[in-house]
């Protein structure tokens, strides 16, 4: 599966993505039932080095999964989280390129692995105890709430699973993964790039400002189109490389004479009208407040002075 | 395996320099040079390609040298492994002077400078660029990062940067890094073998070049020419020797991985030369022939050049609003540009973009300049 490959690749990945599939009804197959009682978290383990199981309510060592997965009700007091109602009949637990459909998808990761995760899907929030965790945790609040989630793991996954001190346990909808395989996609397609090279390191919620504003971005600076009027704008640096200034360019062809503020220089058949700002004193760059009115402003006197 | 684009006319700034004459194509196959990917090894007695004899390497690595005005000159897997040489040279010396571990080197270098950079272990800091439309490179900008720093490893300018084809100061820049002691490397990828430029002219330590860009020649190779001061430490031998067996790589040279090309590439710069020595001496007429091609692109709509004017190099880049505007109209966006360009046998710029354009018509024939002008013209009436 390419939204395997791609996650993998970009997070650094030991192991496979492990696909889970909760099924209210049918029966596991036989060859893939585990071949004595084992824990979910465990499973989850062996499906992340390669290997598939079905599991049906009698192959768990671990009372807890039975509840948590929604097999059985809990009995004399309630148990959380869990799916409710208690429906489910299979699981099925394989690495994500054999199993079809999953509902939710498991990654083992290490902290810097979550961390460009959650920096991929602008925020993850977390909610872990330390108890009834791949199965709670990773699998039955994913499932419930339809989010993704972090579990830091419960004893019993640490002491039986086979997992590392390092590693935790990522789980979130299937959907949640095509999305991350499809934000991967897009940063390795998309760096602004004229030979394969980011250009500029104009950060994103500044060009989030300027699109808003009908403005696109260039190489290191915006297009757009103003009153009839095509704008280009450009973001100065001082001597360390912090945006200070903002200028406001319109080129024009032939000799074109300006009043203060504007600026005007020759240059070839051009003359280049520009104004310069200095950012945070009339207009703000992270939210484009007061740019538009600046510009307007300038395409007008322009054509006042013509 | 199809190559799509023979016959086709190549506007792509980083190959005209590169283009390879058709005879010198016709010899290397002709000649046998295309059997083997060592053909330039058979009489090698000393363990080094650079010191072959036969075939002349040897030789031929004095002519460019000279050529440029150095003393010695290795070549080399392409300009970014000259540069690395260079960085790795220049890391070992700041550490023995106890200088800053960073290279200054200009806001529009190419990424293989910075890369090389990386490898070695150096910081890369930036005299800040004069910003939208010209980005021009200053003196003043060096100087004021010079003396922000204090005493780096290295200077490193661009001689003419990819981005917009602008020439650094060097001369001024050479001058200055001379009076300070400060090692200075000059890139001259986009213009060794186009251009005239001297090493001693410009008081440059190193000189860097790219064979396949600039000197007619198949990739990947690139030279580095250098004085004797350098030499010795640049190209120094190796000296390691593996504890089991004793082994010696005498003739080695570690900062060039050992031993550098010895198959086609080589042989193509070698036989082209004799023309790029010639070629060079035409550069003034070529610097009219791009200013004059500049004009007349600026006739058509709003396209405007970006960068230095009169322009002193070939690489021209160009701002396209009207091609971005009927991009947005066109069912392949950005696309329609290069493929509406390739329809009129025109090969060579970036696919996907329309708000600029980077090319170069540097050894084109003036009917095959104006059907480049066509072109454009006739793509900039498609907006509605």
């Amino acid at each position: 599966m390419v939204m395997d490959k791609e996650i993998r690749a970009y997070l650094g990945m030991r192991h496979n993505l492990v696909g889970v599939k909760i099924d209210s009804e049918g029966e596991a197959s036989k060859d893939k039932q585990p071949p004595q009682r084992m824990r979910f978290c465990q499973m989850v383990y062996e499906a992340a080095k390669g290997n598939s199981f079905e599991a049906e309510v009698e192959d768990y060592s671990c009372p807890n999964a039975i509840i948590t997965l929604g097999y059985e009700e809990p009995v004399y007091v309630d148990i959380q989280p869990r799916i409710n109602p208690a429906k489910t009949k299979v699981v099925k637990i394989g690495p994500l390129d054999e199993l079809k459909d999953p509902d939710i998808v498991l990654a083992i990761l290490n902290p810097k692995q979550v961390m460009e995760i959650s920096s991929l899907l602008e925020g993850v929030e977390a909610r872990f105890k330390g108890s009834m965790a791949v199965c709670g945790e990773g699998v039955a609040i994913p499932y419930t709430e339809n989010r993704p989630n972090v579990t830091f793991l419960c004893g019993g996954a640490r002491t039986f699973g086979d997992y590392k001190d390092s590693e935790l346990v990522f789980g979130a909808p299937a959907e949640t993964f095509a999305k991350m395989a499809e934000k991967i996609q897009n940063l390795s397609k998309t760096c602004a790039a004229l030979c394969g090279c980011r250009t500029s390191d104009i950060s994103p919620h500044i060009v989030k400002a300027f699109e808003k504003l009908g403005f696109e971005k260039g190489t290191d600076y915006f297009f757009g189109q103003v009153d009839g009027q095509k704008v280009r704008i450009y973001l100065n640096k001082d001597f360390g490389g912090r945006i200070k200034y903002v200028t406001i360019h319109i080129p024009i062809k032939g000799d074109v004479k300006v009043k203060e503020p504007m600026k005007a220089k020759k240059r070839g058949p051009w003359t280049d009208v520009s104004v310069t700002f200095t950012v945070g004193e009339t207009l703000d760059i992270y939210t484009g407040k007061g740019l538009k009115e600046a510009v307007l402003d300038i395409v007008q006197k322009l054509r006042e002075s013509k | 395996m199809e190559y799509r684009y023979k016959d086709a006319i190549i506007i792509n700034p980083l190959m005209r320099g590169g283009i390879v004459p058709k005879d010198v194509q016709e010899r290397l196959f002709k000649e046998g040079w295309t059997e083997v990917g060592y053909t330039l090894c058979f009489d090698c007695i000393e363990g080094r390609s650079s010191l072959i004899t036969k075939p002349p390497i040897k030789r031929h690595l004095e002519d460019v040298a000279k050529f440029f005005g150095g003393d010695v000159a290795e070549h080399t897997f392409g300009c970014r492994a000259a540069q690395y040489a260079v960085m790795k040279a220049a890391k070992e010396a700041a550490v023995e002077r106890k200088l800053k571990k960073i290279v200054i080197a200009d806001p529009n270098s190419h990424y293989s400078t910075n890369i090389a950079a990386e490898m070695a272990g150096l910081q890369v800091v930036e005299p800040p660029h004069t910003g939208y439309p010209e980005y021009k490179v200053t003196l003043e900008a060096y100087e004021e990062k010079i003396d922000a720093i204090g005493e780096p490893a290295l200077v490193m300018a661009t001689h003419a940067d990819p981005y917009y084809g602008n020439i650094s100061p060097v001369e001024e820049l050479g001058k200055l890094c001379y009076e300070k002691e400060i090692p200075f490397l000059v890139n001259a990828a986009y213009t060794g073998g186009v251009m005239p430029i001297n090493i001693k002219d410009i008081k440059a330590d190193f000189l860097t070049l790219s064979a396949h860009k600039s000197m007619a020649s198949l990739a990947p190779l690139g030279y580095l020419v250098t004085t004797y001061e350098w030499s010795k430490r640049v190209f120094a031998v190796s000296k390691a020797a593996p504890d089991w067996t004793g082994r010696g790589f005498g003739k080695k040279i570690p900062g060039l991985f050992g031993c550098s090309v010895g198959g086609l590439p080589l042989a193509s710069s070698i036989m082209s030369f004799p023309l790029v020595k010639k070629r060079v001496k035409e550069w003034p007429e070529w610097e009219k022939k791009i200013n004059a091609f500049i004009d007349k692109l600026e006739e058509i709509d709003d396209l405007m050049l970006l960068g230095e004017r009169p322009h002193r190099h070939h690489l021209m880049h160009f701002e396209t609003p009207v091609f971005w505007e009927i991009s947005k109209h066109h069912r392949r966006r950005g696309f329609f540009l290069a493929e509406e360009m390739f329809r009129r046998g025109i090969v060579g710029l970036h696919k996907g973009l329309s708000k600029h354009v980077k090319l170069s018509i540097y050894g084109l024939t003036d009917e095959e300049i104006e059907k480049v002008v066509n072109a454009f013209e006739e793509i900039a009436a498609m907006k509605e």
